[in-house]
């Protein structure tokens, strides 16, 4: 009885402290939306891009990107300065800032837990162990001196030795880590700018065993707070940050500089409380954020000629404040060719010509302008705009020309002998376009568009419809005739997009199995030099090559307006960061006469 | 058989002379559906929409459904001046800057016949369709005519859901008769097959069906229409059946059955021929109930890939179209398909409730 009393006594106490004081200074909330479901928060278990999206904010790998500068450029994270490289881009040499900490949490048994170099150590290890399939292994597969051996050592005894000591993830002191590659390579470090390679303490993995993704602790500048599954994600400041102001270089894009002005100076984070929802469904997603439930939204696509007719806000929007800002994303949509299939496959001049023929005879500008919305812009090479290598005068001139894909079929065998319509190959067997698509009423739209290209030129086309997963299946064991797939940046070179088609990368990236030895060789020269106008140019080289040989079908890079309401500061989708909460403000006195 | 229908309302007197020439039951029933006035006009709009579902097929009408006469989504000639924002885009786009090309015939395997290839372009003729603004009733994302689209459309989805229904209704009928009649061990055993299938949810049923028919080398062959009339049928039986039974428990034991069997009627002469025709609006009203829910049903197959092949349009894939197309205000796609299948369902309804009223004979 006393008890219950004093728990009451006690309750209405704090409650009249809090109360009054969270009266003074309103929260400032940022509310989000994912069109697609987060799978866990594991960096080593996760490549998706919402999972990754969260453990961005939460765990923090070396380095990371300005957030303003065009194109994407690294700055440290977690380091004091860029990592050091020698011997030629084998040595990388990365030195912590002291007094990095962790998350409170129970692992750490209530003391403050200091960021180490041995922490990144332990994390790369556990994308190596084979135990967790990390779908990231190919970021050190092969390329640290001494990792590889440990991990084959466990796919032996079934056990990752964790304390092993690798030659090439040299801890020299707590808080200076030195990488050795096994070869030269000047994209490494990218991948210190991942959110795979995010720093997790090892007593916190070890306690939550099997649970740890839904248990990310790290020394970022939020923590989870609330995590229902497909539902909800709740972030709230991490209390243990460490001091950091808005640093972002503006160059001379005029949005940027206004982004700039709004964070000048600020500490981050700024924001209380992260909320994001997971709503899938279009329509719901775009009318919450006009009712102002959410704080920004990407607009989806069917609302293009509503919202920003003709490329500028809508005049009702733009009165209320509301900012629409138009990006290139990142990636490249293309159509690769299975090179062992029978029929589409091969390096022989008449196989070629066949997919060249299927390249001019699909159009492109229909795709954008019809499917897409306007949503895209054409693909000329696999490198986007924004990511190095990209060049938006250089053209390959594969525009859509039925006249010529028909010149073309003709010219190699492939006519209609027994008058059905539709062509046969040379040795006059069955001539049938496989073509893999899910059952989505927006791939109905993609698969009526090539069926209609395919006819127009005289070759059958059979839709093979399957869900996702079967198909990315089906196309991982090379049993897909050809497949329509979107590739987004990791980093901001277009190596990572030109490693698709390696002829090593068979089997795991390159899934089509395409093998040239001229474009192997031309690729192992662009990675052994640094970014510059020589490796621009092998880069346009494979590109010539890609159009020749057509193991692709190069569609477009995506667009997409990301709207915001009026009173969100600081806000822009970042290339290759995902959704940088960090950098985000809430202007609450705008908030509040707007009414919400 | 009319002598013994007319024995089931008023027991003739057993001296009743042989040789009257009494009026037929499908006699009957014409002469009373004739007095009704609905009945007839939903029966010319049935038959309207089967003729339009031959012509269609036959190709006498909307032959070049498929063939993109307009820009995208084309106003409808009642609003042929309305902005079309769709359009304008395709048109800007048509006036970007051109960057001269690379050469590719260093590398390209196919270099040494570009002379030929050139030739041989040159003399494929392209004819640039002159696209129209608007379309007597506008038209869809590619720019084909939403109207000839809503007839093509009601070729496959009449004859998906009329086929289905009738052999939905021929099995269901077919087994609640036996099981109805028979009763006992038969009876039990149908009741089984009735419950196994009634236990899984109906979508699921499709779906499995969908997935055996689809995966089945020796069915592939039939994929598209067929597959989807096939699928319906075998899965849409359960509650004509489990109605036919009822009535077949409360016919089985009726006097005119009993006098049937007095005068040595076999067991199927007394099911088909004595007991169906006065069970036969039951079946008529199902016939028409499945014919609507089955040109729903082909919806959902085809919206999931199952359905209609991907270059055939069935008003299903329509409204599955309409759906995005409707965000942008444009409603004349589900207009097209919502009114022709709202007139059809309709006017099926009619017919059924009035064939239903001729054929009843407790109904006169």
């Amino acid at each position: 009885m006393l008890r219950s009393f004093v728990a009451v006594f006690v309750l209405a106490a704090v409650g009249s402290w809090v109360l009054p004081a969270a009266a003074e200074t309103p929260q400032k909330i940022f509310r989000s939306a994912f069109l697609v479901a987060e799978t866990e928060f594991d960096p080593a278990k996760v490549s998706d891009l919402y999972s990754n999206a969260v453990i961005e904010e939460i765990i923090e790998s070396p380095l990371t990107y300005d957030m303003l500068a065009r194109p994407a450029k690294l700055k440290p994270q977690t380091l004091i300065a860029m990592p050091e490289m020698t011997d030629g881009g084998k040595v990388f040499t990365l030195k912590l800032k002291k007094g990095i900490m962790f998350a409170d949490d129970p692992a750490f048994n209530g003391s403050r837990r200091e960021l180490v170099a041995q922490d990144y150590v332990y994390s790369w290890m556990r994308i190596v162990d084979p135990q967790l399939r990390s779908p990231n292994t190919w970021l050190f597969d092969g390329k640290i001196v001494g990792l590889d051996a440990v991990a084959a050592e466990a796919k032996k005894t079934g056990q990752f030795n964790y304390d092993a000591k690798v030659t090439g993830l040299e801890v020299l002191d707590a808080n200076t880590l030195r990488v050795t590659l096994t070869k030269p390579d000047y994209n490494f470090i990218y991948i210190l700018g991942m959110a795979a390679t995010s720093a997790m303490a090892r007593e916190v993995v070890e306690k939550y065993g099997t649970q740890i993704g839904a248990h990310p602790v790290g020394t970022g500048a939020f923590l989870l707070k609330e995590w229902r599954r497909s539902s909800k994600i709740v972030l709230e400041k991490n209390p243990n940050f460490r001091e950091e102001v808005y640093d972002a270089d503006p160059g001379d894009d005029p949005f940027s500089q206004k982004l700039a002005a709004q964070m000048k100076g600020k500490r981050v984070p700024q924001l209380d409380r992260v909320e994001i929802s997971i709503i899938e469904e279009s329509q719901p997603r775009w009318l919450a954020f006009l009712s102002g439930e959410l704080d920004t939204v990407k607009l989806p696509y069917e609302f293009n000629s509503t919202a920003v007719p003709g490329g500028k806000i809508a005049p009702n929007l733009g009165k209320l404040g509301m900012t629409a800002t138009h990006e290139v994303e990142a990636a490249t949509t293309y159509t690769y060719f299975n090179m062992k299939d029978p029929t589409f496959g091969g390096y022989t001049p008449e196989k070629i010509a066949l997919r060249r023929a299927v390249l001019l005879a699909y159009d492109v500008d229909a795709e954008i302008n019809i499917v897409r919305n306007g949503n895209a812009i054409k693909a000329e090479t696999p490198v986007p705009p924004g990511v190095l290598g990209y060049d938006p005068t250089f053209k390959l001139g594969q525009n859509y020309d039925p006249a010529k894909a028909k010149a073309l079929l003709d010219m190699y065998g492939y006519i209609d002998r027994d008058g059905d319509g539709y062509r046969e190959l040379p040795d006059g067997s069955p001539l049938t376009l496989i073509y893999a698509t899910t059952p989505a009423q927006l791939d109905k739209l993609y698969t009526e568009l090539w069926k209609k290209n395919m006819d127009a030129v005289g070759i059958r086309m059979r839709p093979l419809i399957e869900k996702w997963p079967d198909l990315r299946k089906k196309s991982k064991l090379g049993q897909l005739q050809s497949w329509f797939l979107s590739w987004g940046a990791d980093y901001p070179d277009g190596e990572n997009f030109f490693q698709l088609l390696y002829g090593p990368n068979a089997g795991s990236s390159n899934d089509g199995d395409f093998r040239l030895p001229a474009y192997d060789k031309l690729y192992e020269q662009a990675v052994a030099i640094p970014a510059s106008p020589a490796r621009t140019k092998i880069y346009q080289e494979m590109s010539k090559l890609i159009a020749a040989y057509v193991p692709w079908k190069l569609h477009t890079h995506r667009t997409f307006d990301t709207f915001n309401q009026p009173w969100v500061l600081g806000f822009r989708k970042h290339q290759i960061l995902h959704d940088t909460y960090k950098y985000v403000d809430i202007d609450l006195d705008l908030k509040a006469k707007a009414g919400h | 058989m009319s002598a013994v229908l007319n024995a089931s309302h008023t027991p003739p007197p057993p001296a009743a002379p042989l040789h009257q020439v009494s009026p037929g039951l499908w006699q009957l029933a014409w002469r009373r559906l004739k007095r009704d006035k609905v009945g007839i006009v939903s029966l010319v709009v049935v038959i309207f929409f089967l003729l339009m579902m031959v012509g269609s097929y036959t190709g006498l009408v909307a032959k070049n459904w498929s063939k993109e006469v307009g820009v995208s989504y084309a106003n409808p000639s009642f609003m042929a001046g309305a902005e079309n924002l769709e359009a304008v885009r395709t048109k800007a786009d048509a006036n970007a800057p051109k960057i001269e090309p690379v050469d590719l015939s260093d590398i390209d395997p196919l270099a040494p016949r570009y002379a030929e290839w050139a030739e041989r372009t040159a003399k494929i003729k392209t004819t640039e369709v002159k696209r129209a603004e608007s379309l007597a009733f506008g038209g869809d994302k590619w720019g084909r005519d939403v109207l000839q689209k809503a007839i093509k459309g009601a070729e496959t989805s009449i004859f998906v859901g009329l086929f289905a229904a009738l052999f939905a209704t021929i099995i269901g009928t077919t087994l609640g008769a036996i099981s109805g009649y028979m009763g006992g061990k038969v009876g039990d055993l149908l009741e089984w097959f009735y419950n196994i299938f009634t236990s899984i949810p109906y979508i699921l049923l499709i779906l499995a069906f969908a997935a055996v028919f689809a995966s089945s080398p020796q069915l592939a062959a039939y994929k598209g229409v067929p597959m989807v009339v096939a699928i319906l049928a075998f899965t849409g039986w359960t509650g004509i059946y489990r109605l036919v039974r009822s009535e077949y428990i409360k016919h089985a034991s009726r006097e005119y059955v009993k006098a049937a069997q007095a005068i040595g009627a076999s067991d199927s002469r007394r099911m088909f021929v004595h007991i169906l025709p006065n069970v036969s609006h039951v079946c008529l009203v199902q016939l028409s109930q499945h014919v609507v829910q089955f040109i729903k049903a082909e919806v959902i197959l085809s919206y999931l890939g199952l359905g209609v092949p991907v270059d055939s349009v069935s008003w299903g894939t329509m409204l599955a179209e309409a759906q995005s197309e409707l965000v942008i205000g444009k409603w004349w796609q589900l207009a097209a398909a919502g009114i022709s299948m709202a007139i059809l369902v309709t006017a099926f309804s009619m017919l059924t409730d009035s064939l239903r009223d001729a054929l009843d004979p407790k109904i006169k």
